[in-house]
């Protein structure tokens, strides 16, 4: 479904920040995105998003080379894509519901269904009190859980999110992992970049490594193997 | 009982108002400033239709005025500056007429009265100075006016010839050199008029992309969001689109209603006096289908202004 290869980026003149990068993600497949601060996590994340494009390699989505789209198509694409960005970036003149609406506007859906989808999901997230709030009155988990709502509102083919945990507690953590594994489960290809090694553990499921800009795949079974041997030596 | 609720819905409390743009375009002081700068431009463009629409109509009114009439003027002093008698200037002028009324081509042929000629001087002479109850005081010619079946040179050439023979000093006017410059110059007004519109219209233009290429500047985070989100150009276009319309349209309401109260004070102040030199002016329905129209059409060209430059925007945007 998501195929790159070669892939490599740089901002103007600077030096490579993503090298080669060669991997597949299989439709309804789930993975983990690590690796240390700067190695450029944010950079493929905004790739797979296509909120840039790539100086150098191949990059095909849902079986269309990104680099022969027009901008028709480009915005097709990205409504079959939802994001959660580590700083929300949240409408601040639109309420929790409007945020979480916007999706379901811009394609199109008729405002009944919206009203229900989105009063449902905010309820869901545990926000159903606070639908006419603004984000800057609620606080940064419940805007985080606002960006996660609106993410996954029209069901997305692929669902990206950028520390998506970072600023909740445990309980609410956990519950919006068994959503992102529900989701999963109809057939949405996640992938989640994320620092949490708890997460990771208790949520098995492979991992896009990049270190220095260059990419590694880890199943499960080879991540556990990993771990004992370094608790070993 | 003593409680009081809030009857709109506050922003300071954290509760949003009614979605209406999912960009902030209808909040920034900008907004109030574009919608004076439309309403001046409605006011002006306004102004400019209303001028050349009259100044077409005065054009139309001396021209249709002044067909098949033509005037002889015969002068009531002589060669050294002495006053004709007046028992000589009328046999003259009835031999004129005698003569005239031989002619096919002339249909009508009458001297004007003191009164009518004082009444066409009276805009530039008072009254008194031009005549009193024993007639004209001033020197000002006789005027036999002509209407005529018949207009061309020939005719003019005969005419001409005729009064050649009975009062070598009489003059025969066809209006059309006077008339000719001044078509002339209400034709050059019409065009600085038509002009001004499209200098204004241009003006329009420039100033409402330049707004909203600064507005998608300062809301640049927005915009690019939707893009993410799927957003298709137009979608997001038409967002710029609606707000271009709406500040149009409260331009174009203020300065219709200002151009309006600005004409009808103007009238008031010109009543009664125009009427001797120009021609009245009666607005038709297609003066004021014109006047009507002029603020539809700034209103259109905002908004496709407004689209013209938030495509060619988006364009470079990924």
């Amino acid at each position: 479904m998501i195929k790159f290869e070669n892939v490599g980026l740089r901002y103007g003149v600077g030096p490579e920040v993503l090298s080669d990068i060669h991997f597949t993600l299989e439709s309804g497949s789930f993975h983990f995105l690590s690796g240390p601060s700067g190695a450029g996590k944010t950079s493929l994340m905004r790739l797979l998003y296509l909120g840039i494009r790539p100086t150098r390699g191949q990059m095909a989505m849902f079986g269309q080379n990104i680099s022969e789209m027009n901008r028709y198509e480009m915005a097709k694409i990205r409504q079959k894509i939802g994001v959660v960005f580590q700083d929300f970036r949240l409408l601040p003149h639109l309420s929790a519901f409007d945020n979480v609406a916007l999706p379901l506007r811009i394609q199109g859906k008729k405002e009944k269904d919206i009203c229900k989808n989105v009063e449902e999901l905010l309820k869901w997230v545990g926000l159903g009190d606070h639908m006419r709030r603004l984000p800057h009155t609620l606080s940064g988990g419940q805007q985080q859980r606002i960006a996660i709502a609106r993410a996954v509102v029209t069901k997305p083919r692929l669902l990206l999110a950028d520390e998506p945990t970072g600023n909740l507690d445990d309980e609410i953590g956990y519950k919006l992992m068994i959503l992102f594994e529900q989701l999963n489960k109809t057939g949405t290809t996640i992938v989640i970049a994320t620092h949490n090694e708890q997460m990771m553990d208790k949520f098995r499921h492979a991992k896009l490594v990049l270190n220095h800009g260059e990419l590694s795949v880890e199943t499960p079974r080879i991540g556990k193997i990993k771990k004992i041997l370094n608790e070993v030596f | 009982m003593g409680l009081k609720f809030p009857r709109k819905k506050d922003r300071s409390l954290g509760v949003s108002e009614k979605h209406t743009y999912d960009i902030p375009l209808d909040k920034g002081s900008g907004r109030i400033f574009l919608t004076a700068l439309i309403g001046l431009m409605v006011f002006l463009m306004l102004l400019s239709v209303s001028a050349a629409y009259i100044l077409n109509d005065f054009a139309k009114q001396w021209q249709t005025g002044l067909e098949g009439k033509w005037t002889i003027e015969l002068p009531v002093i002589d060669e050294n500056g002495e006053m004709l008698l007046e028992k000589d200037i009328n046999q003259t002028v009835e031999k004129i007429l005698s003569a005239l009324k031989e002619f096919h081509s002339v249909e009508h042929v009458s001297r004007l009265s003191d009164k009518e000629i004082s009444d066409l001087l009276s805009p530039w002479f008072e009254t008194d100075n031009i005549s009193n109850e024993n007639g004209i005081i001033l020197p000002v010619p006789v005027l036999i006016s002509l209407d005529m079946r018949q207009t061309g040179a020939r005719t003019a050439h005969d005419i001409r010839m005729e009064l050649e023979n009975i009062a070598p000093n009489a003059r025969l006017d066809r209006h059309e050199s006077w008339l000719e410059e001044l078509l002339r110059l209400t034709g050059s007004l019409r065009l600085v008029a038509v002009l001004v519109t499209l200098v204004i219209s241009a003006a329009g233009i420039l100033a409402v992309a330049g707004a909203m290429q600064s507005r998608m500047a300062e809301h640049k985070d927005s915009v690019e969001l939707l893009h993410l989100m799927g957003a298709e150009d137009t979608y997001i276009c038409r967002q710029f689109q609606r707000h271009a319309f709406i500040i149009s349209s409260q331009g174009a309401v203020i300065g219709l209603i200002i151009c309006a109260l600005f004409i009808y004070g103007l009238g008031l102040f010109l009543e009664g006096r125009e009427e001797t030199i120009l021609p009245s002016f009666a607005p038709n329905l297609t003066f004021w289908a014109a006047f009507i129209a002029v603020p539809f059409v700034i209103v259109g060209l905002s908004v496709l202004s407004a689209k013209w430059a938030v495509l060619q925007r988006l364009q470079k945007m990924l």
